[in-house]
Parts: C-alpha cells; structure tokens; sequence
C-alpha cells in the first residue's frame, strides 16, 4: 500500500511540476493578420545539424564554418546575390597592372575588428601569409597558390604579387575561405584560434560558444561597411543570434512549429516541404552552385567504350530521380557546371536528353548485344560495374540500377558511409562514382580532371594532356575571352567523352517562421544559402 | 581498475586503427590536394606505426594531457570537465526514476499477482523494453514538449538544484530510464514472489504481522540483493547507451562528443570519451559494490570478496 502511495505521489509530482511550471522558451510576437511593423533590435533563433568544427576558415572548410565565418568576418571582396563580384573591406575593385601580375587594393578607413582595433594591411598581408604557409596546413590554400608575396606599403593598401597571371583569385578572394583575420588575435589565440572565439570585422561577435549546444552572436553596433547589395549596410537590424546544434531533423522540425526557434538551416528533406508550409512554415529555396553527377572509371573495360557511356546518360531518366526522391526540389542538369556559374559553357550538341530507344540502339550499332539478359561484346558483359556513394543517396543509387537495367547494363550498388567513400575511391573499388560538386567557378574542374589529381579527387582514373593545358589556360591566360574558351573547350571535351552524367542541381532550402523572420534573402554561394543578415528582422524580443 | 581502463584504451585505439578511412582526408576535405592531406598526417602522426603511436597518446595521458581534438583544436580534457558531469546527471536521474518507478511497480505487481494491477505492469515492462529508444524519445518529446507542453523539447537547463534543470532532464532521464525501470520491475516482481513463498514470510504472517509490514520490512529487503545488481548493470548500460538520448534531446554529454568524434575519426576525442565513460563505469560499480554492504550487513568488503 505505502509503495503504491508512494508510486502514485511521484507520478502526480511530476506532472504538476510540469504542468505549474510549462511555458517554454518566450513566444516571439508575431502579427496575426497584414504585414508586421517593422522592430528593431529583435532576436533570431536559429538551428543546424552540427556545430562548425572551428572560426577558422583557413584551417577547416566545412559548410558551418564558413556559414559562421560569413557573419563573423568580412573578405576584400564578396559575391552578391547574383553572384556578381563587389568590394567589401576594399574601397573598390583592385587596379590590376597590365601583365596581370600585380593586384593593388585599397582598404577602407572606416573599419575596425570587433575588439576595437582599426583594420590595416598588415592585417590583410598576415592573412595571406598565414594561409599559404605550408605549417598551417590549409585545405584550401591551392584557392589562392598563385600569389607570390604579399606586400603592404602603407596600412591602407595591399599589393598581392602572382607568380603568374590568374583569371580566378578575384572569385577565391570573394568567397568565405578568404575572410580577413586579425593578427594580434591569431598570435595571441596562438593554437586556440577559433576554437573558442576568433575576433573579426563582420556584423556579428561571438559572445559565447558552449560545444555541441549553441553559439551567441551578437550584433556589432559599429558596423557599417555592409555590402552594396543590402539595402541596410549596417549594423544589422537583429540584435542577437543564438545559433543552437540539433543533431535530429524531426526534432529542430518541431522547435520550429512549436516556435522554440524561428530558422532551419539547410537540409530541409523534400519529403517534409509540404507538411512544413502545411503548418504555416516558409521553406525558402535558392539555387546553389552544386551538381549531382555520376562520375566514371574510364578504364575499367565496357566503360572504356565512350558509346556505353553514353548509351547510360540517354537511359537516365533524371526527371523520376528529382521528382521522385526529392518531391522536385532541384533542377534537371544537362551540363556538369550550373549555367548560372561563371565560367560555366553549355554546348547543346552534348546535351543527352532521357531517351531509353535511342540508349539501345546506340549500344546495338556498337555491337553491344543482348546475350541471357546482359549487354556483350568480345567477352566483356556490361554487368558488375560497382557504383559508389554516400549512403544518404541510397534511394537515388538503386533508383539508377533499375533505369540502366531496362538496357541491360546491370550495377552493383555500393553505399558507403562517409568515412569510407574517399578511401574506396582512392583504393580503386570502383567503376562508377557519385559526385557531389559544390563550386564558386569554372576553376573546380581542375582539381577533378587535372592528371595530378588521380587517384583523388580524380577519381576517373582520367588523363589527357590537352585538358591539363586547357584547365590551366583557364587559370592563367591573360586575356578573359581566352580564358573562357578554354574552359568552354575542357567542358565540350568532357561531355563529348561523357566522363560524367550531370543528374540535378539541387537546391539549397532553410525553412523559417514567417511569422517571425523577415525579409530574410538566401545565397547561393557555397552551399551555405546564408550570407551577412544584414536585412533581417525579427519579431522576437 | 587501471588493467580495466587500459584495456579499454588499447582496444578503443585498435578500432579506430584498424577502421577503414582517413582522418587526415576528413580534416582536409575532399578537394584537398594529396601534399595537403599528407602535410595534416605528418603533423599528427598518423604515418607512424600503431605502437609509436600508442604509446605517445599513453606517455601523454600519464602527464595528465588528454591532447586537443584534431578537427576542431580544442582540449579534450576541458570538454570533458563540461560533458562529464552532463552525462552523470542524466544517468543518475534515469536510475534514481527505474528505482522509484521499477521497484515499486515490481512490488505491487509481486504482492498483486494475476490481478490487473500485475497485467498493466507486466505490459509497461514489454514496452519498456521492447521499443527502441529512439522511438520513446521522440514520442515522449512530440507528446509532453511539442503537444501538451508541460516540458521543453531538450537542451541542458542548468543545475539539478534548479528547477529549470529538473524540467529540462525530465523528458531525457525518462527516455534513457525507460529500458532499466522496466526491467527492475520484473526482476524486482520475480524476486519478491521468490521472497514471498519462503517459509517465514509465511510464519511472519501466520504470527499476526501485518501485511504491510510483512511485504516491506521484511520480504523486500531479502529481495534487493539481485535488485541492486541489476540497477549497477544498468547504470553501465545506460553510461554506453546514452548517445542515442543525448543526440535526440540536444543534451550536451559525453555521448554526442563522442558521436562527433566518430563520425570524424578525431582519434583524441575518441580515446579521451572512452576513458571517461570506463572510469565511470568503474566507479558506479564500487559504489553498487559498497551498497551491498548495506542492504545485506553479512556482506563485507574484505581482500577477495566483493
């Protein structure tokens, strides 16, 4: 009996404890019906799937990082919405000399890091150096490997010095990767920096970062050398951000519904779009400059045959992929690079449109006949070719198979998890590949065809001296037009050999509470579809 | 201890080794170029043979330096100071809720046999250990966070001297004590009926002893022995199992350290939350072993015994 009381105690306990003390996180106010006023000063909650590793985009070039770099720091130059290239931290585009060796930036004078101290070129030079000495290891330093020296002559102007002539450091100076750091912070931080907080001249600090749990930024009131792109060059309209870490999709789904937080970042599955717009959520989408391809082994014998490789980008059906898997969030690609991307030169003539007749009968005029339901010709089946991914793309690999079985071409799916997909590659396991292609320019196709990047990135086990001249004419030829032809001609060539099948361009999606956000403009560099949320408000006190 | 914990160390190390993938890879990024990935291996040994290697992490752990996290620099013992006493919390509030919930249940449902009261019981423990946690978790957090809102959705909420603390653990500690309070109230039902058929329970009764007190002073305490086991077993299931509740419920313990550690093959990160998690198991178990004592006071803690 006294157990019994006691159980029932404690269960009645609990309850009410919960009941007397719900509430929850604050409810933000919102209008209910017309457009809200506009309020200053308000509160944005956001969430992602994991946390930046560090504020140091030098030195990892995760997606979160450099989400957060982009509101923490600011570069020379930036990319607007259009993807057009404007200045930033520089007063204008640099003066480039005439044999397109020497760069001449002139900072702005009005711009100071978050700890107060004014922003000079030796900030600037001691950036550079950092990221291109070999002891910091940057991952992506090959991004800006033709600058020779860097120099600052007074502390308002940088000269970069090339080692030869570049057609691409302008796009890498815009991105993320290139955010301008401070020196006394870096030297001070020593190995620290941005472990924990990392000083910078964005319109946003870091007041507090607890791991794996959020991240506070607050507004920089002393900002105001926005990009001209926003109607609000500083400071920002909001004036914190507490960006928090949930692993779970399902639960930052239902922080948002419940109105907990106002913002998903990325990833938003196309299955849950409409159950999400059903609830009165906004899922906002913009076009990122990534492809899904399928990548090949040229030299594993039947893919060698550029009519079977071709025979497969006719038999599929990328529409179903799209339509199918991601409830049409994504485009159907025809071409490796996105049109939208510079550099990127699309030739109709190799454009393989779904087409399953004119598949068969490409592989039947090259002698490729149907033999016990297997594609033959001198002893080689079409059949055992192992094709590799991420396991996330499971659906859309099995998908595949059962498109390029109907002309009878079997596979052999292998999804693997993250850890192991670069390792296989490089190990040689496959035939075909899954290619996820995030890029700024033209300038990604180097690092993916070029002879020295074999095994990998080079995955294709792909070597042709004219497209390492081509890919590195596109890097260095003086002239633009040149340039562009030559990355026109590496991509003809490409498609031509069809060393890859372009599946879809997908789009980045955050989801939000329109009740809440406003005016809220997603990008499409990088994959991040963020940028300085200089124009956002919020509701939220 | 210290063998136990070695060996932990060692096999852990030997896992990650032996698992296929590239920690170096990881850190740079797919598009890195190879004299990048090779510059990263370099600087963290990875080149060297698994002996150098581990000996070098074991030189440094008895100087007191776990080393920092490869992917994102921080101190593997400072995250640890943090995530530590996270997991412990949630851990000790799911074993303090299988006790006060399981043993009672197992009780009542012992001295109830075959009446409803038992069959409620007996289905609370099947689905107490049938459904995965995962599935619990969320049910829990979609039911008392997100409809009725008697609870927030996760995240720590601060001390358990605060109440804020205590409705932000509920819904977690409920969820990771939901396998251990179901099956202490079968081992608790199954031991009390042992206790109850014994023959002075019967003459107790026979004497004129009320039931009550028949039940609680005396057949209870004879039957806690397997109990208390049990609860000691659990607590270090519950220390390995806690990532899937801390990944669900935003809690920031030692299991999602781990989880992202894994996921990145950060080698330090790995081996320092292995270690945390074999010391607390060691630990909980001497406390489970000193409780003996007092449940049972023929039981000593002598050379050899337990």
């Amino acid at each position: 009996m006294m157990m019994k009381r006691l159980f029932l105690c404690l269960l009645v306990i609990l309850l009410a404890g919960g009941f007397a003390f719900a509430g929850g996180a604050q409810e933000p106010t919102g209008g209910e019906a017309g457009e809200p006023d506009f309020v200053k000063d308000g509160v944005l909650i956001t969430a992602t799937h994991h946390e930046a590793k560090r504020i140091d985009p030098q030195k990892d070039t995760g997606i979160e990082t450099i989400l957060c770099a982009k509101l923490i720091f600011d570069s020379l130059l930036i990319m607007d919405f259009d993807m057009k290239i404007v200045p930033l931290l520089a007063e204008s585009l640099p003066t480039i000399s005439p044999d397109g060796l020497t760069y001449t930036f002139k900072l702005r004078k009005d711009v100071k890091f978050h700890s107060g101290k004014p922003l000079t070129s030796e900030d600037v030079k001691f950036t550079f150096e950092r990221w291109l000495n070999p002891t910091t290891a940057s991952p992506s330093a090959a991004r800006v490997a033709v600058i020779d020296k860097v120099e600052a002559p007074d502390p308002h102007t940088v000269v970069l010095r090339l080692k030869q002539v570049s057609n691409t450091l302008l796009a890498e100076l815009a991105t993320g990767f290139a955010s301008i750091l401070n020196k006394e912070d870096v030297l001070a931080q020593g190995e620290n920096f941005g472990v924990r907080t990392a000083d910078g001249t964005g319109p946003f600090k870091i007041t507090n970062w607890v791991r794996n749990d959020h991240m506070l930024l607050t507004r920089f009131d002393d900002y105001k050398w926005g990009p001209e792109y926003y109607e609000n060059r500083g400071p920002a309209h909001i004036r914190e951000i507490k960006h928090t870490f949930i692993s779970e999709y399902n639960v930052r789904a239902m922080k948002l519904e419940a109105g907990e937080i106002d913002m998903i970042l990325r990833q938003i599955p196309a299955t849950d779009v409409a159950r999400l717009q059903g609830s009165g959520l906004q899922v906002v989408t913009v076009p990122i400059l990534t492809t899904r391809l399928l990548a090949f082994k040229v030299t594993i014998p039947g893919l060698d045959d550029v009519n079977v490789r071709k025979a497969i980008a006719h038999a599929i059906n990328k529409k179903e992929i799209v339509d199918n898997l991601y409830g049409g969030m994504g485009a159907v690609a025809d071409w490796p690079l996105n049109p939208n991307a510079p550099g990127s030169k699309l030739d109709p003539r190799f454009v393989y449109e779904y087409n399953v007749e004119k598949a068969k009968k490409i592989l039947d005029d090259a002698g490729w006949k149907v033999v016990d339901g297997v594609r033959q010709k001198g002893g080689v089946k079409l059949q055992n070719f192992v094709f590799i991914s991420r396991s996330q793309y499971r659906d859309e690999l099995a998908l595949i198979q059962s498109q390029l079985a109907k002309i009878n071409i079997l596979i052999d799916i292998k999804p693997l998890e993250s850890l192991g997909f670069w390792p296989a590659l490089e190990a040689g396991e496959h035939s075909m590949f899954h290619l996820n292609l995030p890029y700024s320019n033209a300038d990604i196709l180097y690092s993916y065809l070029h002879s020295s990047s074999r095994p990998r990135p080079n995955a294709h086990d792909f070597a042709d001296p004219k497209v390492d001249e081509l890919l590195l004419k596109y890097r260095t030829a003086p002239n633009p037009a040149d340039a562009a032809a030559a990355t026109a001609e590496v991509q003809r060539i490409m498609m031509e050999k069809v060393l890859w099948v372009p599946l879809y361009y997908p789009l980045g999606t955050h989801a939000i509470n329109p009740k809440v956000v406003h005016n809220f403009r997603p990008h499409p560099e990088y994959d991040t579809g963020t940028d300085k949320f200089l124009d956002l408000w919020t509701t939220r006190k | 201890m210290i063998p136990t914990v070695f060996g932990i160390l060692f096999a852990g190390f030997l896992v990650i080794y032996l698992t296929p993938g590239d920690p170096a890879l990881m850190m740079a990024g797919q598009d890195a170029p190879p004299e990048v990935v090779e510059n990263i291996r370099q600087q963290w040994g990875l080149n060297e043979p698994f002996t150098v290697q581990f000996g070098k992490y074991m030189g440094n752990l008895m100087r007191g330096n776990l080393g920092r996290s490869m992917t994102s620099g921080w101190e593997v013992a400072e995250e640890l100071r943090r995530t530590l006493p996270r997991t412990l919390e949630l851990v000790l509030v799911a074993t303090l809720w299988s006790v006060l919930i399981g043993v009672p249940l197992g009780t009542i449902s012992a001295v109830k046999r075959g009446t409803v009261v038992d069959r409620v019981s007996t289905l609370i423990a099947v689905i107490g250990v049938s459904l995965p946690v995962f599935f619990i978790g969320l049910m829990l957090m979609w039911l008392f966070a997100f409809e009725l809102k008697v609870f927030p959705m996760g995240s720590y909420g601060g001390p358990l001297w605060t109440l804020k603390g205590w409705r932000h653990i509920a819904l977690p500690s409920l969820t990771l004590g939901m396998f251990s309070t179901a099956s202490l109230a079968r081992v608790t039902r199954s031991t009390m009926l042992d206790v109850l058929g014994q023959d002075y329970i019967r003459t107790a009764r026979a004497k004129g002893l009320a039931k009550n007190k028949v039940v609680y002073r005396h057949a209870l305490k004879n039957a806690l022995i397997p109990v208390v086991t049990l609860i000691g077993i659990n607590m270090a299931r519950l220390i390995g199992g806690s990532v899937v509740t801390e990944t669900i419920f935003s809690w920031p313990g030692v299991g999602r350290m781990m989880i992202m550690g894994l996921t990145s093959q950060d080698i330090p990160v790995i081996q320092g939350c292995l270690l945390a998690k074999g010391l607390m198991v060691a630990v909980l178990n001497l406390v489970v072993d000193v409780t003996y004592t007092f449940v049972d006071p023929r039981i000593k803690l002598s050379q050899g015994g337990i």
